[in-house]
């Protein structure tokens, strides 16, 4: 049951793989590819290829960002946001455009900066507080927020309306049009230094939403541990947002349907999730780039289906989500 | 064999257990009464060091300040109840067992695998697949129960593992601790009835506000120092026997 699942959406993934290769406004002819002088040598390589990969990386690392956060809080809607990451990478682009402009690299530079700062300023108020309870990291997480909105607010109201403002709003709706062949392998492999090790040690994981006292005499350096993988969900997510801005409900979608489909929490149900938000976001990328002349940012398609889908999955479980 | 020297614990600058001098044995079912607040938990958080102490623990000689993967060796907690809000397979949840023996980046290994579901088979025909949210109250402790064997250590910590049980289950289940007892394991649990102390202890540890104030072998010691020990707990209280077994039953208020 679980192989045949996991070989399934491996294998659907693949297709959104191709597909995604070939959908856009410059049609590619697949026999041209390979002769290196062609335009169409030129887009394959230097710009759909990239932005199909970092799409799939992209909804794998927030997927896994969203499955790890629910687990760690054993919160059904939790995801690295809580603690303050999206709006901190947010505030970090919106930072670097409005000092630097909108070139891709500083703004993806601010983005990182910008989540990785929330989460260690989250991480130090909890250590702080000196409790290791999951309502500890909430509050941390609803502080760091707030102060990264009033931040975001500020550089708003002081970036030029025409040209800064327009960056900053169209950086928050996500998009991958920026993604060029130079800039996705960074990208590829920052991503990749977080969901390595977190598919690894998915076990450490699990164990993790147990209450402090239970993991520790289960053998589970709890402090440590819970902030090492707090950190890696954090690189894998700030690592693709810095590229593609943020993108809504993959976090939330690509986990729970996982675990509509097998039941159980485990490392395949991880798997799986990631499978599943590649393909949401190869999905919303190709319609993004092909339903209207100009392209769409990508986080209205997602969301569009995000909420449908709470809802149905709320009804369903008779209210619980 | 666990050993407590001195031991005293804290929370904040309130002293919640007075200096505590013990020694629980091997092959022995050690229970611990005492009223609600008298500093069960407390102990036991004392003794694998999850609050502030002063004074020495040791756990077959390791002491408890060491890392936890080498204490999990060693001890094994089972909670009143377990905190796994996770969808997990029973299967998944004995194996968090394997988890101090186990590569961090690694997986549980075949043998483990195989082991929880003979552990589970054998503590109550448990089908390893079953999501863990969706089995009794009494399965999910016979599961746990089972994850503290699959964990291997030879001294068991347990804070009223009986606590959310029906009357047949918590017997199901104490069989089930006795028997590990006999197996030449230390246990030491927490438990509030009485009758069920008598039944399946080998010795009694009285606690009140934060002090031990009595230590029986209750087959062993004259009823009447069990009923006094009962009497400073309780209140009016009265010990019989009935065949082979004491009983307590409570006379009311005065």
């Amino acid at each position: 049951m679980k192989r045949k699942t996991l070989g399934l959406f491996a294998a659907l993934a693949v297709l959104a793989f191709g597909i995604s290769l070939f959908v856009g406004r410059y049609s590619i002819s697949p026999a041209e590819i390979l002769r290196p002088e062609s335009m169409s040598f030129r887009v394959f390589f230097n710009l759909r290829l990239p932005r199909t990969a970092v799409a799939l990386i992209a909804g794998a690392g927030l997927a896994l960002g969203g499955y790890v956060f629910q687990t760690l809080f054993s919160n059904p809607i939790a995801s690295p946001d809580i603690i303050g990451v999206a709006s901190g990478a947010g505030t970090g682009a919106a930072c670097a455009i409005l000092i630097f402009g909108s070139g891709a690299l500083t703004t993806a530079c601010g983005a990182m900066a910008g989540g990785f700062l929330a989460v260690v300023m989250a991480l130090a108020l909890v250590r702080r507080a000196g409790s290791q309870n999951t309502a500890a990291f909430l509050l941390a997480g609803i502080v760091v927020n707030s102060l990264a909105q009033s931040a975001l607010m500020a550089i708003k109201l002081a970036a030029d309306p025409e040209s800064q403002l327009a960056s900053i709003e169209y950086w928050l709706m996500g998009s991958l049009s920026a993604v060029t062949g130079n800039k996705a392998l960074p990208v590829c492999i920052l991503a990749l230094l977080g969901i390595v090790p977190l598919v690894a040690m998915s076990k450490t994981v699990d164990l993790l939403s147990l209450p402090s006292d239970e993991a520790q005499l289960l053998g589970v350096n709890v402090g440590k541990m819970r902030g090492l993988v707090i950190l890696l969900a954090t690189l894998a997510v700030t690592a693709v947002t810095s590229i593609t801005g943020l993108i809504s409900f993959i976090g939330l979608l690509a986990p729970h349907g996982a675990r509509l489909i097998l039941k159980n929490n485990s490392r395949a149900t991880l798997v799986l999730s990631m499978l599943m938000g590649g393909i949401l976001v190869l999905g919303a990328d190709c319609l993004a780039r092909s339903l209207l002349t100009r392209e769409l940012p990508i986080s209205i398609l997602t969301s569009l289906i995000g909420a449908p889908y709470l809802v149905w999955l709320m009804v369903k479980r008779g209210g619980r989500v | 064999m666990i050993k407590t020297e001195a031991l005293r614990c804290f929370y904040g600058r309130t002293e919640a257990l007075f200096s505590t001098t013990l020694q629980i044995e091997d092959g022995m079912l050690t229970g611990i009464l005492g009223a609600n607040g008298s500093g069960k938990s407390t102990l036991f958080k004392g003794i694998c060091r999850r609050i502030s102490t002063k004074g020495a623990c040791f756990v077959d000689n390791i002491p408890s300040s060491a890392p936890p993967r080498e204490l999990a060796r060693v001890v094994a907690y089972v909670p009143q109840k377990a905190g796994l809000g996770l969808n997990v397979s029973a299967r998944d949840a004995v194996l968090m067992g394997a988890h101090g023996r186990t590569a961090i980046f690694g997986d549980y290994s075949r043998q483990d695998k195989l082991r929880a579901e003979a552990l589970l088979e054998e503590f109550g025909q448990i089908p390893p697949d079953k999501n863990f949210g969706l089995l009794s109250a009494g399965q999910q402790q016979l599961v746990i129960l089972a994850r503290s064997v699959m964990q291997g250590a030879n001294n068991l910590i347990m804070d009223e593992p009986d606590s959310a049980l029906d009357f047949a289950n918590r017997h199901r289940v104490f069989e089930r601790i006795k028997a590990l007892s006999r197996d030449g394991r230390c246990v030491l649990l927490s438990l509030h009835d009485p009758n069920f102390a008598l039944k399946y202890c080998d010795r009694l540890l009285f606690l009140d506000s934060g002090r031990i104030f009595e230590d029986i072998c209750p087959k062993k010691e004259e009823a009447s120092r069990l009923e006094a020990a009962f009497a400073r707990l309780y209140g009016r209280v009265e010990l019989y026997s009935r065949g082979e077994e004491l009983c307590l039953s409570w006379l009311g208020e005065r």
